[in-house]
């Protein structure tokens, strides 16, 4: 069974076979490039047409015949071979029209495939030898995680599989490369130019209407090759970006997703993007909404690239969109809910006077418990410990030290806990179940680094700020460990780990108050 | 060099000269021409004779009228005009010295050889 095609020749109505009629097809137009610097092209091919249209005539038995290969291949052989055409075939028969061939199009070959045929479609399309582009896929795919496999099998849905003989005659048309984008280049450019020249020559003034014609025809093509020139390049530009990113967020997807899945890595520190659902889940939500605009942009630089590529087809378009918008609607969703969850803020307030013992110097430190941490630097780290009672606690060292003169003569220190909430009344019952301690052993005033609450207040910027009332007569050392933790700002390193003195409404190191008598209440 | 191509250019040379003789007779349309030149064995492909018979117009040596045909596509039928006949008749001396000369110099030489 043969497809047929109807075709007017002449203004006589024929039915051909379809490979018949790529024959013929590809016969007229070769003649017609062989015609290409005839005056009168289309009069001479109109009477080429009435004369195969009349051989036609004469070969068929009825009316209803259908035109075949072999009687196009008998009129071939009448008419002559194309190249019969040319009179002039003196030297000049290495001009552009010598080796006329239509220019390749990408299609999937089908007939020497493995898995879908791109390979063996780009070697027709890139001249690239077919065993290397099968190498350069299963290598690439093995170092971007599998995603040129993306890119495989996107191209394996875009490209048509070439079918028809007419799509496998275009899949080994010429070589699409820049060396040909680039003659084609200059052959527009040099008709132009050759246009142009012949303004000059027009002596009269009636050709020079016909001579700005040619110029701006001329200009339209060198344009026209220019503009192929450009979108082929900005395709490959394109290209590379939406790839690289492609295989990027693929390689994030699948590190981060799989260690997140298999709890292999601690994502805690990475609370300031948490959206309170599992890590991988959200891991696959930001792969979605960065990885389809991207896909799309490869699809874009794939069309500018081939330019016969078919559609993904509708359905696939409006499952990745109505995915990506999904995505973006769960994530904003999620953080409106974060900010909506934090929105209030409650504090507890807990005031404890001491009595200072003795005279001596008050001594301010940092206390850690061993138990739970030996690290006394303030860190963003939260964590989950077992309690002497071995139950859960998050431990935190979200604390912060502020100093201040008391009114009265008496030391005192207020603890602030601070937490968030849907409401006020959830923020201030989450900020009571803060436990935080220290502890005044004679003179020594010991500072936890760190408060315990429950396990799930984990995200919720829990924290602690401790201010501590000094009476102004009152001489301090300040252990150096309150460096990390202090709120104090005019407070210099070198105000640590030495005796300081209120003077003046600040503290001060004590050597630079007063030199002399001041020694003897240090210890 | 090719064989081929030097002798496909001495047939070109003496093509329009050969058309115009034919067009001389009677006016007739391109199978007709086609069927003349053949029998002669001066064209074995029809192709070249289209863009001649073109330029042959254009250079107002020829012109046509339209005939209709039963079955087929309407026929071109050349005619010679005016200018053409004072063009085959310059042609036709031009060609009988040049046949001479080629006689002559072609069968002295064969002589020669002899």
């Amino acid at each position: 069974m043969n497809k047929t095609i109807n075709i007017n020749l002449a203004n006589v109505f024929f039915h051909i076979d379809e490979d018949a009629f790529i024959k013929l097809d590809r016969y007229l137009k070769t003649i017609e490039s062989y015609l290409a610097k005839e005056e009168s092209k289309d009069e001479i091919l109109q009477d080429i047409e009435a004369r195969i249209a009349e051989l036609f005539t004469e070969s068929m038995i009825h009316e209803k015949q259908v035109i075949t290969l072999s009687q196009v291949n008998d009129m071939i052989a009448i008419m002559g071979e194309p190249e019969a055409y040319k009179i002039d075939d003196g030297d000049d028969s290495t001009s552009s029209s010598s080796k006329f061939k239509s220019s390749r199009k990408l299609y999937r070959d089908i007939e020497n495939n493995y898995i879908g045929g791109v390979s063996a479609g780009l070697h027709h399309y890139l001249g690239l030898n077919l065993l290397v582009i099968r190498l350069i896929w299963i290598i690439s795919a093995l170092f971007s995680f599998g995603a040129t496999v993306a890119i495989y099998v996107i191209l394996w849905a875009v490209t048509p599989a070439a079918r028809t003989t007419a799509q496998k005659l275009d899949m080994q048309g010429e070589p699409v490369n820049l060396t040909n984008i680039e003659r084609k280049v200059k052959e527009s450019y040099s008709k132009f130019a050759d246009k142009v020249g012949d303004i000059d020559y027009d002596k009269y003034e009636q050709q020079t209407r016909s001579g700005i014609t040619k110029f701006f025809d001329g200009l339209g093509e060198v344009l026209k090759a220019l503009g192929v020139f450009i979108s082929k390049f900005l395709g490959i530009i394109l290209l590379i970006i939406s790839g690289v990113v492609l295989v990027g967020s693929m390689i994030f997807l699948f590190s981060f997703g799989t260690i997140s899945i298999f709890e292999l890595g601690d994502f805690n520190n990475m609370d300031m993007f948490s959206l309170g659902i599992p890590y991988w889940i959200q891991v696959v939500l930001f792969f979605l909404v960065g990885a389809i605009p991207f896909f799309y942009l490869l699809i874009l630089s794939l069309k500018l690239l081939f330019s016969n590529l078919k559609s993904i087809g509708r359905i696939s378009h409006i499952t990745l969109i109505g995915i990506w918008i999904l995505c973006i609607i769960v994530i904003t969703t999620l953080s409106v809910k974060k900010q909506l969850e934090l929105s209030y803020d409650a504090e507890v307030i807990e005031v404890k006077s001491l009595a200072l013992t003795s005279e001596d110097t008050l001594r301010i430190k940092m206390d850690t418990n061993l138990m739970y941490s030996d690290d006394l630097r303030q860190s963003k780290l939260q964590k989950i410990v077992k309690d002497g009672s071995n139950t859960s606690r998050l431990y935190s060292s979200n604390v912060y030290v502020n100093f201040r003169t008391s009114d009265d003569e008496e030391l005192k220190v207020r603890v602030t806990k601070k937490s968030y909430g849907s409401s006020e009344s959830i923020a201030r019952e989450r900020a009571s179940l803060v436990d935080y301690d220290f502890e005044l052993d004679n003179s020594n005033l010991k500072l936890d680094n760190y408060f315990l609450t429950m396990p799930e207040f984990m995200k919720q910027n829990v924290k602690v700020e401790v201010t501590v009332y000094i009476p102004e007569d009152q001489i301090i050392y300040l252990d150096k460990n309150l460096m990390d933790f202090s709120r104090v700002r005019n407070f210099r390193s070198s105000d640590y780990n030495t005796y300081l003195g209120y003077d003046q409404n600040t503290w001060k190191p004590l050597d630079s108050i007063i030199k002399t008598d001041s020694l003897t209440t240090q210890n | 060099m090719k064989i081929e191509n030097t002798k496909a250019q001495m047939r070109k040379g003496v093509l329009e000269y050969c058309i115009l003789s034919v067009l001389s007779h009677d006016d007739a349309y391109v199978a007709e021409i086609l069927d003349t030149l053949k029998s002669a064995k001066l064209l074995v492909v029809e192709g070249t004779i289209y863009p001649l018979l073109t330029r042959l117009k254009n250079a107002k040596l020829l012109s046509y009228r339209w005939e209709e045909s039963t079955g087929g596509p309407p026929r071109k039928y050349y005619q010679l005009t005016e200018e053409g006949k004072d063009f085959l008749s310059e042609l036709s001396e031009t060609w009988t010295e040049l046949s001479f000369a080629v006689t002559k110099i072609t069968s002295k030489k064969q002589t020669n050889d002899e």
